[in-house]
């Protein structure tokens, strides 16, 4: 019998996903509190359990489905983490809008699962069942306001791209499995390495590359596979829009990483260069769409965008350094992003709308979540002392020491671009008159949320030291 | 080659055999039309309106659900297959973990009064 | 017996591949584009099962997969069918290019 220690926190995460469809059955369970309650505290078990099964084993167990190593801790940590923030800041918007709780956060628990399985992949097969229980689950997740038309178009329009892509990448997948006779990732990298059909020189792998770089770039909205994003991250419920930008996103990179970096690792040549293409494309494009958006949620979604090209730089590099900045940028962008959507939360939480003439005078209704928008706007910029601006110079040393300093001159440009729109998100509620006096009111967890991110953004940026090494451990991988 | 002769002979005597015999009874037959024998057979039931109908919403919801449990019963046959070089005390107790998850689905649709006919 | 090479299996492999994605980028019927989408998918297990048979060694690996396929299939299938079901509730039409009041 295999030993199911290491995977404890997904298994936990299964089982509260089930008790809470018995529970949306069960007489008298549909409340939202206690839907709300079971899934924060099934969320907080998996934490709990994560050091247990980070240290059941190393390397691969349960016959090489899964790898445990620094790498996958960081991420499953940083998924569960997130998803558990999402739930608690997200639960007044939940009950608020009456969408049905216990299956919200049953799906919500399966999509966290399903993420986690794709950080800690070792095996081509344990990847896609991970990534298709996060993808199926997040469809539902973007469709929950049944009554609101935008909510459907977005359901419809996220699973419709979504279909395509995982059916491009696992036609991929499958001429890779041809290729190395093994669905193991590491098989597949052994199996390249010494040379199978062409090894890194030849046809076939090539193509099954391109197809592989093109099902995952959908997942993490890389341009020119980003057109769903706006549209879904607008249309879905705020915090399921949190939800796909923070754990769906990070668990899309993680699997970049563990699929094309590790496992097609002997194709660097091809990859590299690809990612350096996709991340230079994605970042201006997501940065220069962003500049006319009137809607707060369709701004950073493009903003997201742009920062998943961030991330993809420091992938492209390929070089350890390089892979520390991603895991660094993955923590802070988490930070940001979290606060920003849970301002966002708190806005239309009570009903009032997402546009950015919404924001106008925020800072003389509320001026506390005025000054934490402002902060998270300025961390996504990479203004010094914040997350951002250590991220982004971590990823500035990691393309210029290995000699792709137009990808370094990429982000530069970028960052001026993207200052635009910040400043203008910022002016908004600085500089613009209020329509209404009455101010907007974050509940208790919600506020709880919005300072543990503005505290881990003032925390990496003003003392990054700690993190820095953990990150560095974090990226002990075997890369070419 | 003589593989694909035999396929050829199995493919005229396969066409020849029901067209010979559906012109031979056409020949033999008396011929007395009647509305009532183009009517399409319901086993006995006088049909009622078109085939063409618009099915109820419920119908839609019920072959959804049958759906996924009938291709997760797809999971069973490879275990079923290799049972007997398994520790069979695990395996089982696999197997009924994996059938105790569909449970709770069943269940759900249960009560969420999907398997009720209205 | 001649054996078929494992090239011809590639070969409508692709072709089913390339008839799913044309029809799931051209069809503006949800449920046409999920038919490809279908398709695509079977020409994935087809592939799967091919490379299974050829490759000394690899049977098990890709077999299970295809399984894994299959019933995944089923899945996001039932769940696009919920979405549709639910649109065409809504908004009587299920042509996807009618369906577009998000943008910016």
């Amino acid at each position: 019998m295999y030993d199911f220690t290491g995977i404890l926190p997904e298994l936990a995460l299964a089982a509260g996903s089930l008790l809470l469809l018995l529970l949306a059955v069960a007489p008298g369970g549909r409340r939202a509190g206690a839907a709300a309650a079971t899934a924060a505290l099934t969320l907080a078990a998996a934490l709990a359990l994560l050091p247990a099964a980070a240290h059941a084993g190393h390397g691969a167990v349960l016959g090489g489905m899964v790898v445990l190593d620094g790498f996958g801790t960081f991420f499953r940590a940083v998924l569960i983490g997130a998803a558990l923030v999402v739930v608690l800041t997200g639960a007044r918007y939940v009950a608020a809008r009456g969408l049905a709780a216990p299956e919200f956060y049953a799906l919500l628990l399966m999509a966290v699962a399903g993420a986690d399985f794709m950080a800690v992949a070792g095996d081509v097969i344990s990847f896609y069942v991970g990534l298709e229980t996060l993808s199926l689950a997040s469809y539902g997740l973007a469709g929950f306001l049944a009554g609101e038309r935008f909510s459907m178009e977005a359901a419809l329009k996220y699973f419709l791209n979504g279909a395509v892509a995982s059916a491009l990448l696992l036609f991929g997948l499958s001429l890779v499995f041809g290729l190395a006779g093994t669905t193991s990732l590491a098989g597949i990298a052994a199996a390249l390495a010494g040379g199978a059909w062409g090894g890194a020189a030849g046809t076939v792998p090539a193509v099954a590359l391109v197809f592989v770089l093109a099902g995952l770039g959908f997942k993490v909205a890389a341009a020119p596979f980003h057109l769903w994003a706006p549209d879904v991250y607008e249309g879905a419920p705020t915090p399921v829009t949190a939800f796909l930008s923070l754990v769906s996103k990070g668990a899309a990179l993680a699997a970049i990483v563990r699929v094309v970096a590790v496992g097609l690792g002997p194709l660097h040549a091809d990859w590299q260069l690809a990612l350096a293409v996709l991340s230079a494309l994605t970042m201006t494009v997501g940065n220069v769409s962003a500049l006319w958006q009137k809607n707060v949620k369709r701004l950073l979604a493009y903003s997201s965008v742009a920062h998943a090209g961030y991330v993809l730089a420091g992938i492209a590099v390929g070089t350890a350094l390089g892979l520390q900045a991603v895991l660094f940028y993955i923590l802070a962008y988490l930070f940001m992003n979290l606060g920003a959507f849970g301002v966002v939360m708190a806005l239309s939480g009570q009903g009032e709308g997402e546009t950015l003439e919404d924001l106008a005078g925020l800072a003389r209704r509320s001026p506390w979540l005025a000054a934490l928008l402002a902060l998270f706007a300025l961390s996504l910029l990479g203004l010094p002392w914040t997350a951002g601006f250590m991220g982004k110079l971590l990823l500035f040393q990691a393309t210029v020491s290995s000699h792709m300093t137009w990808l370094a001159l990429f982000i530069a440009v970028n960052t001026g671009i993207s200052a635009y729109y910040y400043f203008l998100l910022i002016r908004q509620m600085y500089l613009r008159p209020a329509k209404s006096a009455a101010p907007v009111r974050a509940d208790a967890w919600l506020a709880a949320g919005l300072a543990v991110a503005a505290a881990g953004v003032l925390l990496l940026g003003i003392f990054p030291q700690s993190f820095l090494e953990w990150s560095q451990l974090a990226a002990f991988m075997p890369l070419p | 080659m003589p593989l694909y002769v035999d396929l050829v002979v199995f493919l005229l005597a396969g066409f020849t055999f029901p067209l010979v015999n559906v012109l031979l009874s056409k020949l033999v037959r008396r011929d007395y039309p009647d509305p009532l024998k183009e009517v399409s057979y319901e086993s006995g039931i006088v049909p009622i309106g078109d085939a063409r109908v618009r099915y109820h919403i419920h119908y839609y919801i019920f072959a959804l659900v049958f759906l996924v449990f009938d291709v997760e019963g797809l999971f069973l046959f490879p275990w079923a297959v290799v049972f007997k070089q398994l520790n069979p005390a695990v395996a089982f107790g696999e197997a009924v973990v994996f059938i105790a998850m569909l449970v709770v689905g069943l269940v759900y649709a249960w009560k969420k009064k999907v398997l009720t006919w209205i | 017996m001649a054996v078929i090479p494992v090239q011809a299996f590639l070969i409508v492999a692709a072709a089913l591949f390339a008839l799913g994605l044309f029809g799931a980028l051209r069809r503006t019927n949800a449920i046409m584009v999920l038919m490809g989408i279908e398709l695509m998918l079977n020409a994935v297990n087809l592939n799967l099962v091919a490379f299974a048979r050829y490759l000394q060694g690899a049977l098990v690996g890709g077999q299970v997969f295809a399984v894994f396929v299959i019933t995944v299939a089923a899945a996001e299938a039932a769940i696009g069918l919920a979405i549709v079901l639910l649109l065409a509730r809504r908004r009587r039409t299920i042509e996807v290019p009618e369906i577009h009041d998000l943008k910016g």
